[in-house]
């Protein structure tokens, strides 16, 4: 199962921490989620969610830009 | 409330009291605006200042003013007077009758010559004590309480001076029934010409009923139970709103269900449609088509979007301009001296002349009653709210009655570029493929290629550039990584290759080699366009040029502007070459390109000491300084944040030549403002004399008053739109 390392934009505080990891750890296909102030890091099921929601679904939380993601397997 | 003193009396009562920063009356509405330091409502204590005043004050409730409670304020009003006139005529018209047949009747009468004035002292009393009289000697007994003389005094001193002398001749024996003739009069005239006057009135403020009444009346709440039909006013934010096809939205919401096309041209002047689905915002005023939706109210009443339009128009409509402020000071001393004169007049007549005590009389009632302080107060009032009025109809709100003077003077217009003379979203222009040895990409996988990199960044090329993806309708890949380095660039790893998209410094950085490009970068850039590169495993595979999109009435706006005679200029911060091309395109010969923010301001400056009067046109973020140093800031507003501005003037519509439309309506209301001033004046300067040497009877100097200043209100009235006075009278 492939993991995402993400680096965020527009993290201020841990209420924003916990505003991402909420916004994550409910989505189906997500099966671990690391979130510190700047860093997303998220193992997922690739069948069950693709990237692009999981990028989207952050950016929806609030004002977050993505600065750059790796995906690794 | 009946001109420029009383207006003061009220607004320093205002301000007396505790925590009020500042109160600002409107004399045509009849309302106040109040600034107050406090958190609490100090209603009670504002009421009861204005009480001490002299006059009544009720609070306004949030909803009051668009759901029309004003106007129907104003149409009681105006039933008030008409009955008032009706009892003046009724009474009237017999003291006429007994003055006219008053010599035949004593001719026949057998030695009861006192009965004929006897009744005509009666029915003077009477309509003294009627409605017709009551309401201006409790005017100017307040002037007279509260020394400030108004015209109610001026009225009052001389029908109680008519009476008294008419009345003595029961006693004296020396009868003379023209002083209650003159009397009965002027009482008759005083109330047909406020009649009339309050009709004006109704008609100069109707833009703005006509802008409440763009809401309906009742609404369709969703209850537990089903639907309820609810009056608008009693909306609060989180109810459902049920709105069918052809119906008005009454308040500002959130679709909760269902999906419909939108007609916001009474709002925000969009003529087109706009397609609006559950979790999009709509506004109050704006016409459902096509399709029925359920909405949860967020702003109601008073504050919602049109509520605010409304609110803005009517604070401006209140403010005080350095000519009006001399022509009510004017007013202060005129009517002291109107009474001198009037005394004057009677002496003199008395003295210099045989003519009598009863011409002398007569003549200074005729003095009294000509004299016209009102004019002068409502000269600029009254012509500052219907060029409100009829500008916000037009979808122009003007801040207040200064703005709209200074802008009738503006001889130069800056404008910034981005956001105003363009749209501020770039779009994509041309895109060209570059063939890398065997390998070629056409146009549109350089458009897939850089869409799929550039589809997390925020950046506003980024997005112009998967918008055309998406309107090309050409599906994305997935990036297995993403950097995004702002305002350089981005690079992921789209199918294992490195894919790099950004400016061409951030591509020479990252080592790719941009010299087989060059030329056709050249020329993009001469076009005015900003180029985009794409590598692709650090080999330049495309270029995509992109340009802001100039606003289709832009070209329209300057060539309106140009005909108008004013000069203009753009002032940007962009790049030379792009600020020259779009300033072509629009007709705009001067162009300063690559201004900070304190080099805006500072253009600003250096045009207003040389004398210019200038409008500096942009949006209120980025050119705060220049939009205030401006003589005329000028911004353009969507729909929300409307009336949260601070320019002098704020364009709702989307529609830059309503920038020369406002300009043309604040030269129209200065021209009128100065017939009025000119003509107020005027009139007194001839009518006092006419009246004091006898040419004009006490009867004819009330209507000539009358028309004086009726004649104010109606000249101001030819502000208004001839479609607008169409649509009214639907």
């Amino acid at each position: 199962m492939p993991t995402l390392n993400i680096t965020l934009r527009g993290m201020h505080c841990e209420r924003c921490v916990d505003t991402i990891k909420a916004s994550l750890v409910d989505l189906d296909g997500v099966v671990k989620c690391l979130v510190s102030l700047g860093l997303v890091d998220i193992t997922y099921d690739e069948d069950a969610i693709r990237t692009g929601e999981i990028l989207a679904a952050i950016r929806a939380a609030g004002p977050f830009e993505i600065d750059g993601f790796r995906k690794s397997d | 409330m009946t001109c420029g003193s009383c207006v003061a009396r009220v607004e320093q009562a205002l301000r007396s009291v505790d925590g009020i920063v500042d109160a600002r009356v409107n004399l045509i509405t009849e309302t106040a605006t109040i600034v107050s330091s406090e958190d609490s409502a100090q209603r009670a204590a504002l009421i009861q200042a204005v009480r001490r005043a002299g006059y009544d004050a009720t609070a306004l409730r949030p909803g009051d003013r668009v759901s029309g409670r004003l106007d129907r304020n104003q149409e009681n009003r105006l039933r008030e007077q008409r009955q008032a006139l009706v009892q003046a005529l009724g009474l009237a018209v017999p003291v006429v009758a007994l003055h006219w047949l008053g010599p035949t009747i004593q001719a026949g009468a057998a030695g009861g010559h006192v009965w004929p004035i006897a009744i005509q002292t009666l029915l003077s009393l009477l309509l003294l004590c009627s409605s017709a009289g009551a309401p201006i000697l409790a005017g100017g007994l307040r002037a007279v309480i509260h020394r400030s003389p108004n015209m109610d005094l001026l009225i009052s001193v001389g029908v109680t001076v008519a009476f008294v002398a008419g009345a003595a001749g029961l006693v004296t024996g020396h009868q003379d029934a023209a002083h209650f003739h003159a009397l009965a009069m002027i009482l008759t005239m005083i109330n047909l010409g406020r009649y009339f006057e309050i009709r004006a009135r109704r008609d100069a403020a109707s833009a703005v009923a006509a802008l409440a009444r763009r809401l309906p009346r009742t609404a369709q709440r969703v209850t537990v139970d089903g639907l309820e039909e609810v009056p608008v006013d009693q909306i609060a934010a989180g109810d459902r709103i049920r709105v069918p096809p052809d119906k008005v939205v009454p308040v500002d919401g959130t679709v909760s269900e269902g999906e419909a096309a939108c007609d916001e041209s009474a709002v925000t002047g969009e003529s087109v449609p706009c397609h609006r689905r559950v979790g999009d915002a709509v506004l109050a005023g704006s016409i459902v088509r096509d399709g029925l939706i359920t909405i949860q109210a967020t702003r109601v009443g008073g504050q919602s979007t049109l509520g605010r339009i409304i609110r803005a128009v009517e604070e401006a409509q209140s403010g005080k301009t350095p000519m009006q402020r001399i022509a009510d000071r004017v007013a202060g001393v005129f009517v002291p001296i109107v009474i001198v004169l009037a005394l004057g007049t009677f002496v003199v007549t008395l003295a210099a002349t045989e003519l009598g005590s009863a011409v002398a009389i007569s003549r200074a009632v005729a003095v009294l009653v000509i004299a016209c302080p009102c004019a002068m107060g409502l000269a600029t009032p009254t012509a500052v709210l219907v060029a409100g009025g009829t500008a916000a109809l037009k979808g122009i709100l003007v801040r207040d009655a200064a703005a709209l003077e200074t802008a009738a003077k503006v001889n130069c217009v800056l404008f910034d570029k981005t956001g105003t003379l363009t749209t501020g979203t770039p779009v994509v222009r041309e895109v060209f493929d570059e063939p890398i040895g065997p390998v070629t990409h056409d146009a549109r996988q350089v458009i897939q290629l850089a869409a799929s990199a550039e589809q997390y960044s925020q950046h506003p090329f980024a997005q112009a550039i998967v918008a055309k993806a998406r309107e090309s309708q050409i599906p994305l890949s997935d990036p297995s990584s993403f950097e995004s380095r702002p305002g350089l660039g981005v690079s992921a790893e789209l199918d294992g290759r490195t894919v790099r998209v950004g400016s061409a410094m951030y591509l020479r950085a990252c080592g790719v080699d941009l010299a087989a490009v060059e030329g056709r970068m050249q020329r993009l850039l001469g076009d005015g366009q900003s180029v985009v590169l794409l590598a692709v495993d650090d080999v330049c595979a495309g270029l995509i040029g992109v340009t802001d999109t100039i606003r289709p009435d832009a070209s329209r706006a300057v060539d309106a502007l140009a005909d108008l005679g004013i000069s203009m200029a753009m002032i940007t911060g962009d790049h030379t070459r792009t600020a020259v091309a779009v300033a072509g395109s629009v007709g705009i010969t001067e162009v300063h390109a690559e201004m900070t923010p304190e080099a805006k301001l500072a253009e600003v400056r250096r045009r207003k000491d040389a004398g210019q009067t200038v409008a500096f046109v942009g949006d209120g973020i980025n050119d705060a300084p220049a939009l205030a140093a401006a003589d005329v800031g000028i911004t353009f507003s969507s729909g929300t944040d409307v009336a949260a501005g601070a320019a002098d003037i704020t364009i709702c519509h989307d529609d830059l030549t309503r920038i020369a439309d406002a300009i043309v309506l604040a030269r129209k209301s200065l021209r009128i403002i100065k017939q009025n001033l000119f003509w107020a004046f005027f009139y007194n300067i001839i009518a006092v004399p006419l009246a004091a040497t006898g040419q004009v009877p006490p009867y004819l100097a009330a209507g000539a008053m009358m028309i004086s200043s009726l004649s104010v209100v109606l000249n101001s009235l030819r502000l208004r739109d001839r479609r607008q006075t169409r649509r009214e009278n639907r």
